[in-house]
């Protein structure tokens, strides 16, 4: 029987390469679409026919007031429909409307910045990494797995699997804050800070971007929270092989002076490479499916 | 929540200051006088950078330095009342605060005092960005005309009274000092800012206002006989310090957008060496791209692949005008595409497109169409000595259907050589075959044209769709 998966790429070049290389005829076949509102071509029993999906971050999808986007729909999560303008949106629309596919996130190993998307695709969404860049052998091998198991033959899958739970120690280090609890916006809100005292600006981007005005106390809210974000992104980017050895010591407290000259968090999650996963509302949505529907035991 | 996809778009516009320079240089000296505050992301980037990294503790050490000279001149006064030493107290007290709160704020260990812990964390929590109220500051605020009181009323008049007239003068030089660094802010130059409309409308005028209570202030006390006969011209003249402020605050308004208009010309110079060493990099990409397109060993689809790339390595200077490369989507234009085509075979091609926005495998099918047919025609040119003859380009969309025609100056082709079998024409047909178009050749007057049709929207995607 054939193996068939969806290729949502927006590259066609590197995805007809991709179909050329890896796919078997009558064995392993691949449906390119490059625009993730051709899916709305398909209902939940066709999608539930295909075995899987192959879907690339970046989508570069249109923003003319023509394009009619694929939209996310659930009134329980939120409070109005979510444009899918993301590979995270795909993943979320095809949890939605097939929840048992299995689904890769594509990626290629030099691109840095598809860090914290696939950390986030398999954290909040249980998807698998595919990197484009292995040999196309093993490529095969871990698509023709029906079941999806076989992700580990490649050589870069420890490194993600590796990165996976500090990502999720930093993703839920805020849950116990009383006005803002997710990392992921606090994080969206200072990498619009900058100088020497970036924290001293949080509560005017918190406001300005969230529309929430509380106090942010430096010593009782940002340096605790600080620290534990330099934290678990050290273990994050170690896990993917980074150098952290002039990163701040932070074993003899903390005060603004510590990250006065470098500041590895903002460092990290300032470059535009991030906008994408900051900035767009589906990313968001797959945080507030992951905290409000995830079954236990499903994700990592 | 406002999460929005444009907002992660880089905008100049919002990161530099909007030019004001007006045309006529006589009316810029007028339109200065009451420009507002530079507001960008720029200008609040360069003062948070000056008032943190450059100012430190200057403007502190500033007032405290003319605060002892102050006391100093009292001290040689004569007639200097209690009060006046109780005035100038409270700039002593936040010229000290300022500087401890600084060492503090910057520093590794904190006070154990309440009171200071409550100081710096007001301070700490001070968001720059939106309003101009902090704890110092309202010291300060109260330190300003402070020393001025005392100078005019609690000093003097004094024989010959050159003392008090010093002494005015350095308490002004003070306020100025004060009031030029408020103007100066953070605050005035972010977009972020919850100031109330009459302060910022107000900036402007600041040193004229300040001069205008002086001048009131010196009034009543040369009123109350408070100077001697001889200083009071002199008194009056001090009415004139105030203009600094002004002067000062213009001058550093100037700096930023003219360092915003100079910023934007560095970041496209930027871009410029990069798309270069990028472009310079690639060049062997380039080269290998080329070669594989035209070695008929290679498959017809990598050599699509391969004829696709070059154009698009060459044209990465598209990227240096940001602005430009933003307006088109960040994509390499097909116009583009098209004059590079005609500069490396040397050909006359002329393009008129009216396709729009189109989905990614569609610009995709467009461009190597392109590609692919002027590339074969070219070569058949230069066979025949005619490459000096024009080429035209033409795609529109109607009806759903994405019409592009290439018409060059050849006859039909044979055949038997139309879309054989393993060739880069034969893949493109079928390309265009699977999205229910097609790709055919008529001849018209000097030449014959080639068009390709094929729906804008892909046939249902369904499971099996490939086969």
């Amino acid at each position: 029987m054939t193996l068939e998966y969806l290729l949502v790429d927006d590259q066609g070049k590197r995805s007809r390469v991709f179909d050329r290389q890896v796919s078997v005829p009558g064995e392993l076949e691949f449906t390119m679409v490059d625009d993730p509102e051709l899916l709305l071509d398909l209902s939940p029993a066709d999608l539930a026919e295909f075995d899987g999906a192959i879907v690339d971050f970046h989508l570069n999808t249109s923003s003319s007031p023509g394009y009619r986007p694929l939209t996310i729909t659930d009134p329980a999560l939120y409070d109005e429909p979510v444009e899918v303008r993301t590979g995270m949106g795909v993943m979320l629309y095809l949890k939605q409307h097939a929840p048992l596919m299995n689904v890769y996130g594509m990626t290629e190993l030099p691109h840095g910045h598809a860090q914290l998307f696939l950390a986030a695709a398999s954290v909040w969404l249980g998807a698998e990494p595919l990197n484009v860049d292995e040999p196309p052998e093993i490529l095969r091998r871990v698509l023709l797995d029906a079941d999806g198991e076989q992700a580990h033959l490649q050589a870069s899958h420890r490194k993600m699997r590796d990165s996976a739970e500090p990502f999720r120690r930093l993703m839920d280090s805020c849950l116990n804050r009383r006005h803002l609890t997710e990392t992921y916006d606090w994080l969206r809100c200072y990498r619009e800070c900058n100088g020497p005292r970036a924290h001293t600006q949080v509560p005017g981007a918190v406001s300005r971007l969230l529309g929430l005005r509380f106090r942010v106390d430096p010593e009782k809210t940002f340096f605790p929270m600080m620290t534990q974000w330099q934290n678990d992104l050290e273990a994050f980017v170690r896990a993917w092989g980074k150098d952290t050895s002039d990163w701040p010591d932070l074993s003899a407290g903390v005060s603004a002076k510590t990250w006065a000259e470098r500041n590895p968090v903002l460092d990290y999650v300032k470059p535009g490479a991030y906008d994408t996963f900051f900035n767009s509302r589906d990313v968001r949505a797959a945080l507030t499916y992951y905290r409000k529907l995830a079954p236990e035991g499903e994700l990592l | 929540m406002s999460l929005s996809q444009q907002e992660d778009r880089l905008s100049l516009v919002d990161f530099l200051p909007a030019p004001s320079r007006a045309t006529n240089p006589w009316a810029q000296i007028l339109r200065d006088l009451r420009a507002p505050a530079p507001m960008s992301h720029w200008s609040t980037r360069v003062t948070a950078a000056r008032i943190h990294r450059h100012d430190r503790l200057r403007p502190f050490a500033t007032r405290g330095f003319l605060l002892v000279v102050l006391a100093v001149l009292f001290v040689l006064a004569d007639d200097v009342r209690p009060a006046a030493w109780a005035l100038l107290s409270v700039g002593v007290t936040q010229t000290l605060l300022e500087i401890h709160l600084d060492g503090q704020a910057h520093g590794g260990k904190r006070a154990r005092f309440t009171l200071t812990r409550l100081l710096l964390a007001w301070q700490d929590n001070w968001q720059w960005e939106r309003t101009l109220l902090n704890a110092t500051g309202l010291l300060g605020g109260i330190a300003v005309p402070a020393n001025v009181v005392a100078v005019l009323f609690f000093t003097g008049p004094g024989r010959p009274g050159w003392v008090k007239v010093a002494a005015l003068g350095v308490a002004l030089a003070y306020a100025n000092s004060g009031i030029y660094h408020v103007l100066t802010d953070g605050t005035y130059y972010s977009a972020n800012q919850s100031l109330p409309r009459i302060l910022v409308t107000l900036r402007a005028y600041g040193w004229l206002l300040v001069t205008g209570v002086l001048a009131l202030v010196v009034g009543l006390s040369v009123h109350l006989g408070r100077w001697h006969p001889d200083m009071v011209p002199l008194a009056w003249a001090a009415c004139a310090l105030p203009y600094a402020v002004g002067l000062k605050m213009r001058d550093y308004d100037r700096y930023l957008r003219a360092s915003g208009e100079e910023a934007a010309v560095a970041m496209t110079e930027a871009r410029s060496r990069l798309a270069q060493d990028f472009h310079d990099t690639l060049n062997a990409v380039r080269s290998l791209s080329r070669a594989l397109a035209r070695d008929d060993s290679v498959s017809p689809e990598y050599k699509i692949d391969a004829a696709d790339l070059a154009p698009k390595l060459t044209l990465v200077k598209e990227i240096v005008d940001e602005y430009a490369w933003e307006a088109q989507g960040r994509e390499i234009t097909l116009e583009g595409i098209v004059e590079q085509l005609g500069r490396d075979h040397s050909l006359r091609v002329t393009a008129e497109f009216g396709l729009g926005e189109l989905r990614p495998e569609n610009r995709e099918l467009v461009r190597q169409l392109i590609t692919t047919v002027v590339a074969n025609a070219a070569q058949a040119m230069a066979r025949l000595e005619i490459h000096d003859r024009p080429v035209s380009v033409s795609g529109q969309i109607s009806d759903g259907m994405i019409h592009l025609s290439i018409r060059d100056p050849l006859p039909l082709i044979p055949a038997a050589a139309w879309c054989p079998d393993g060739s880069t024409l034969a893949v493109m047909r079928g390309r265009l075959r699977r999205l229910g178009g097609d790709m055919t050749q008529t001849a018209v007057a000097g030449g014959k044209e080639i068009r390709g049709v094929w729906s804008v929207r892909p046939p249902r995607l369904k499971r099996g769709s490939t086969r």
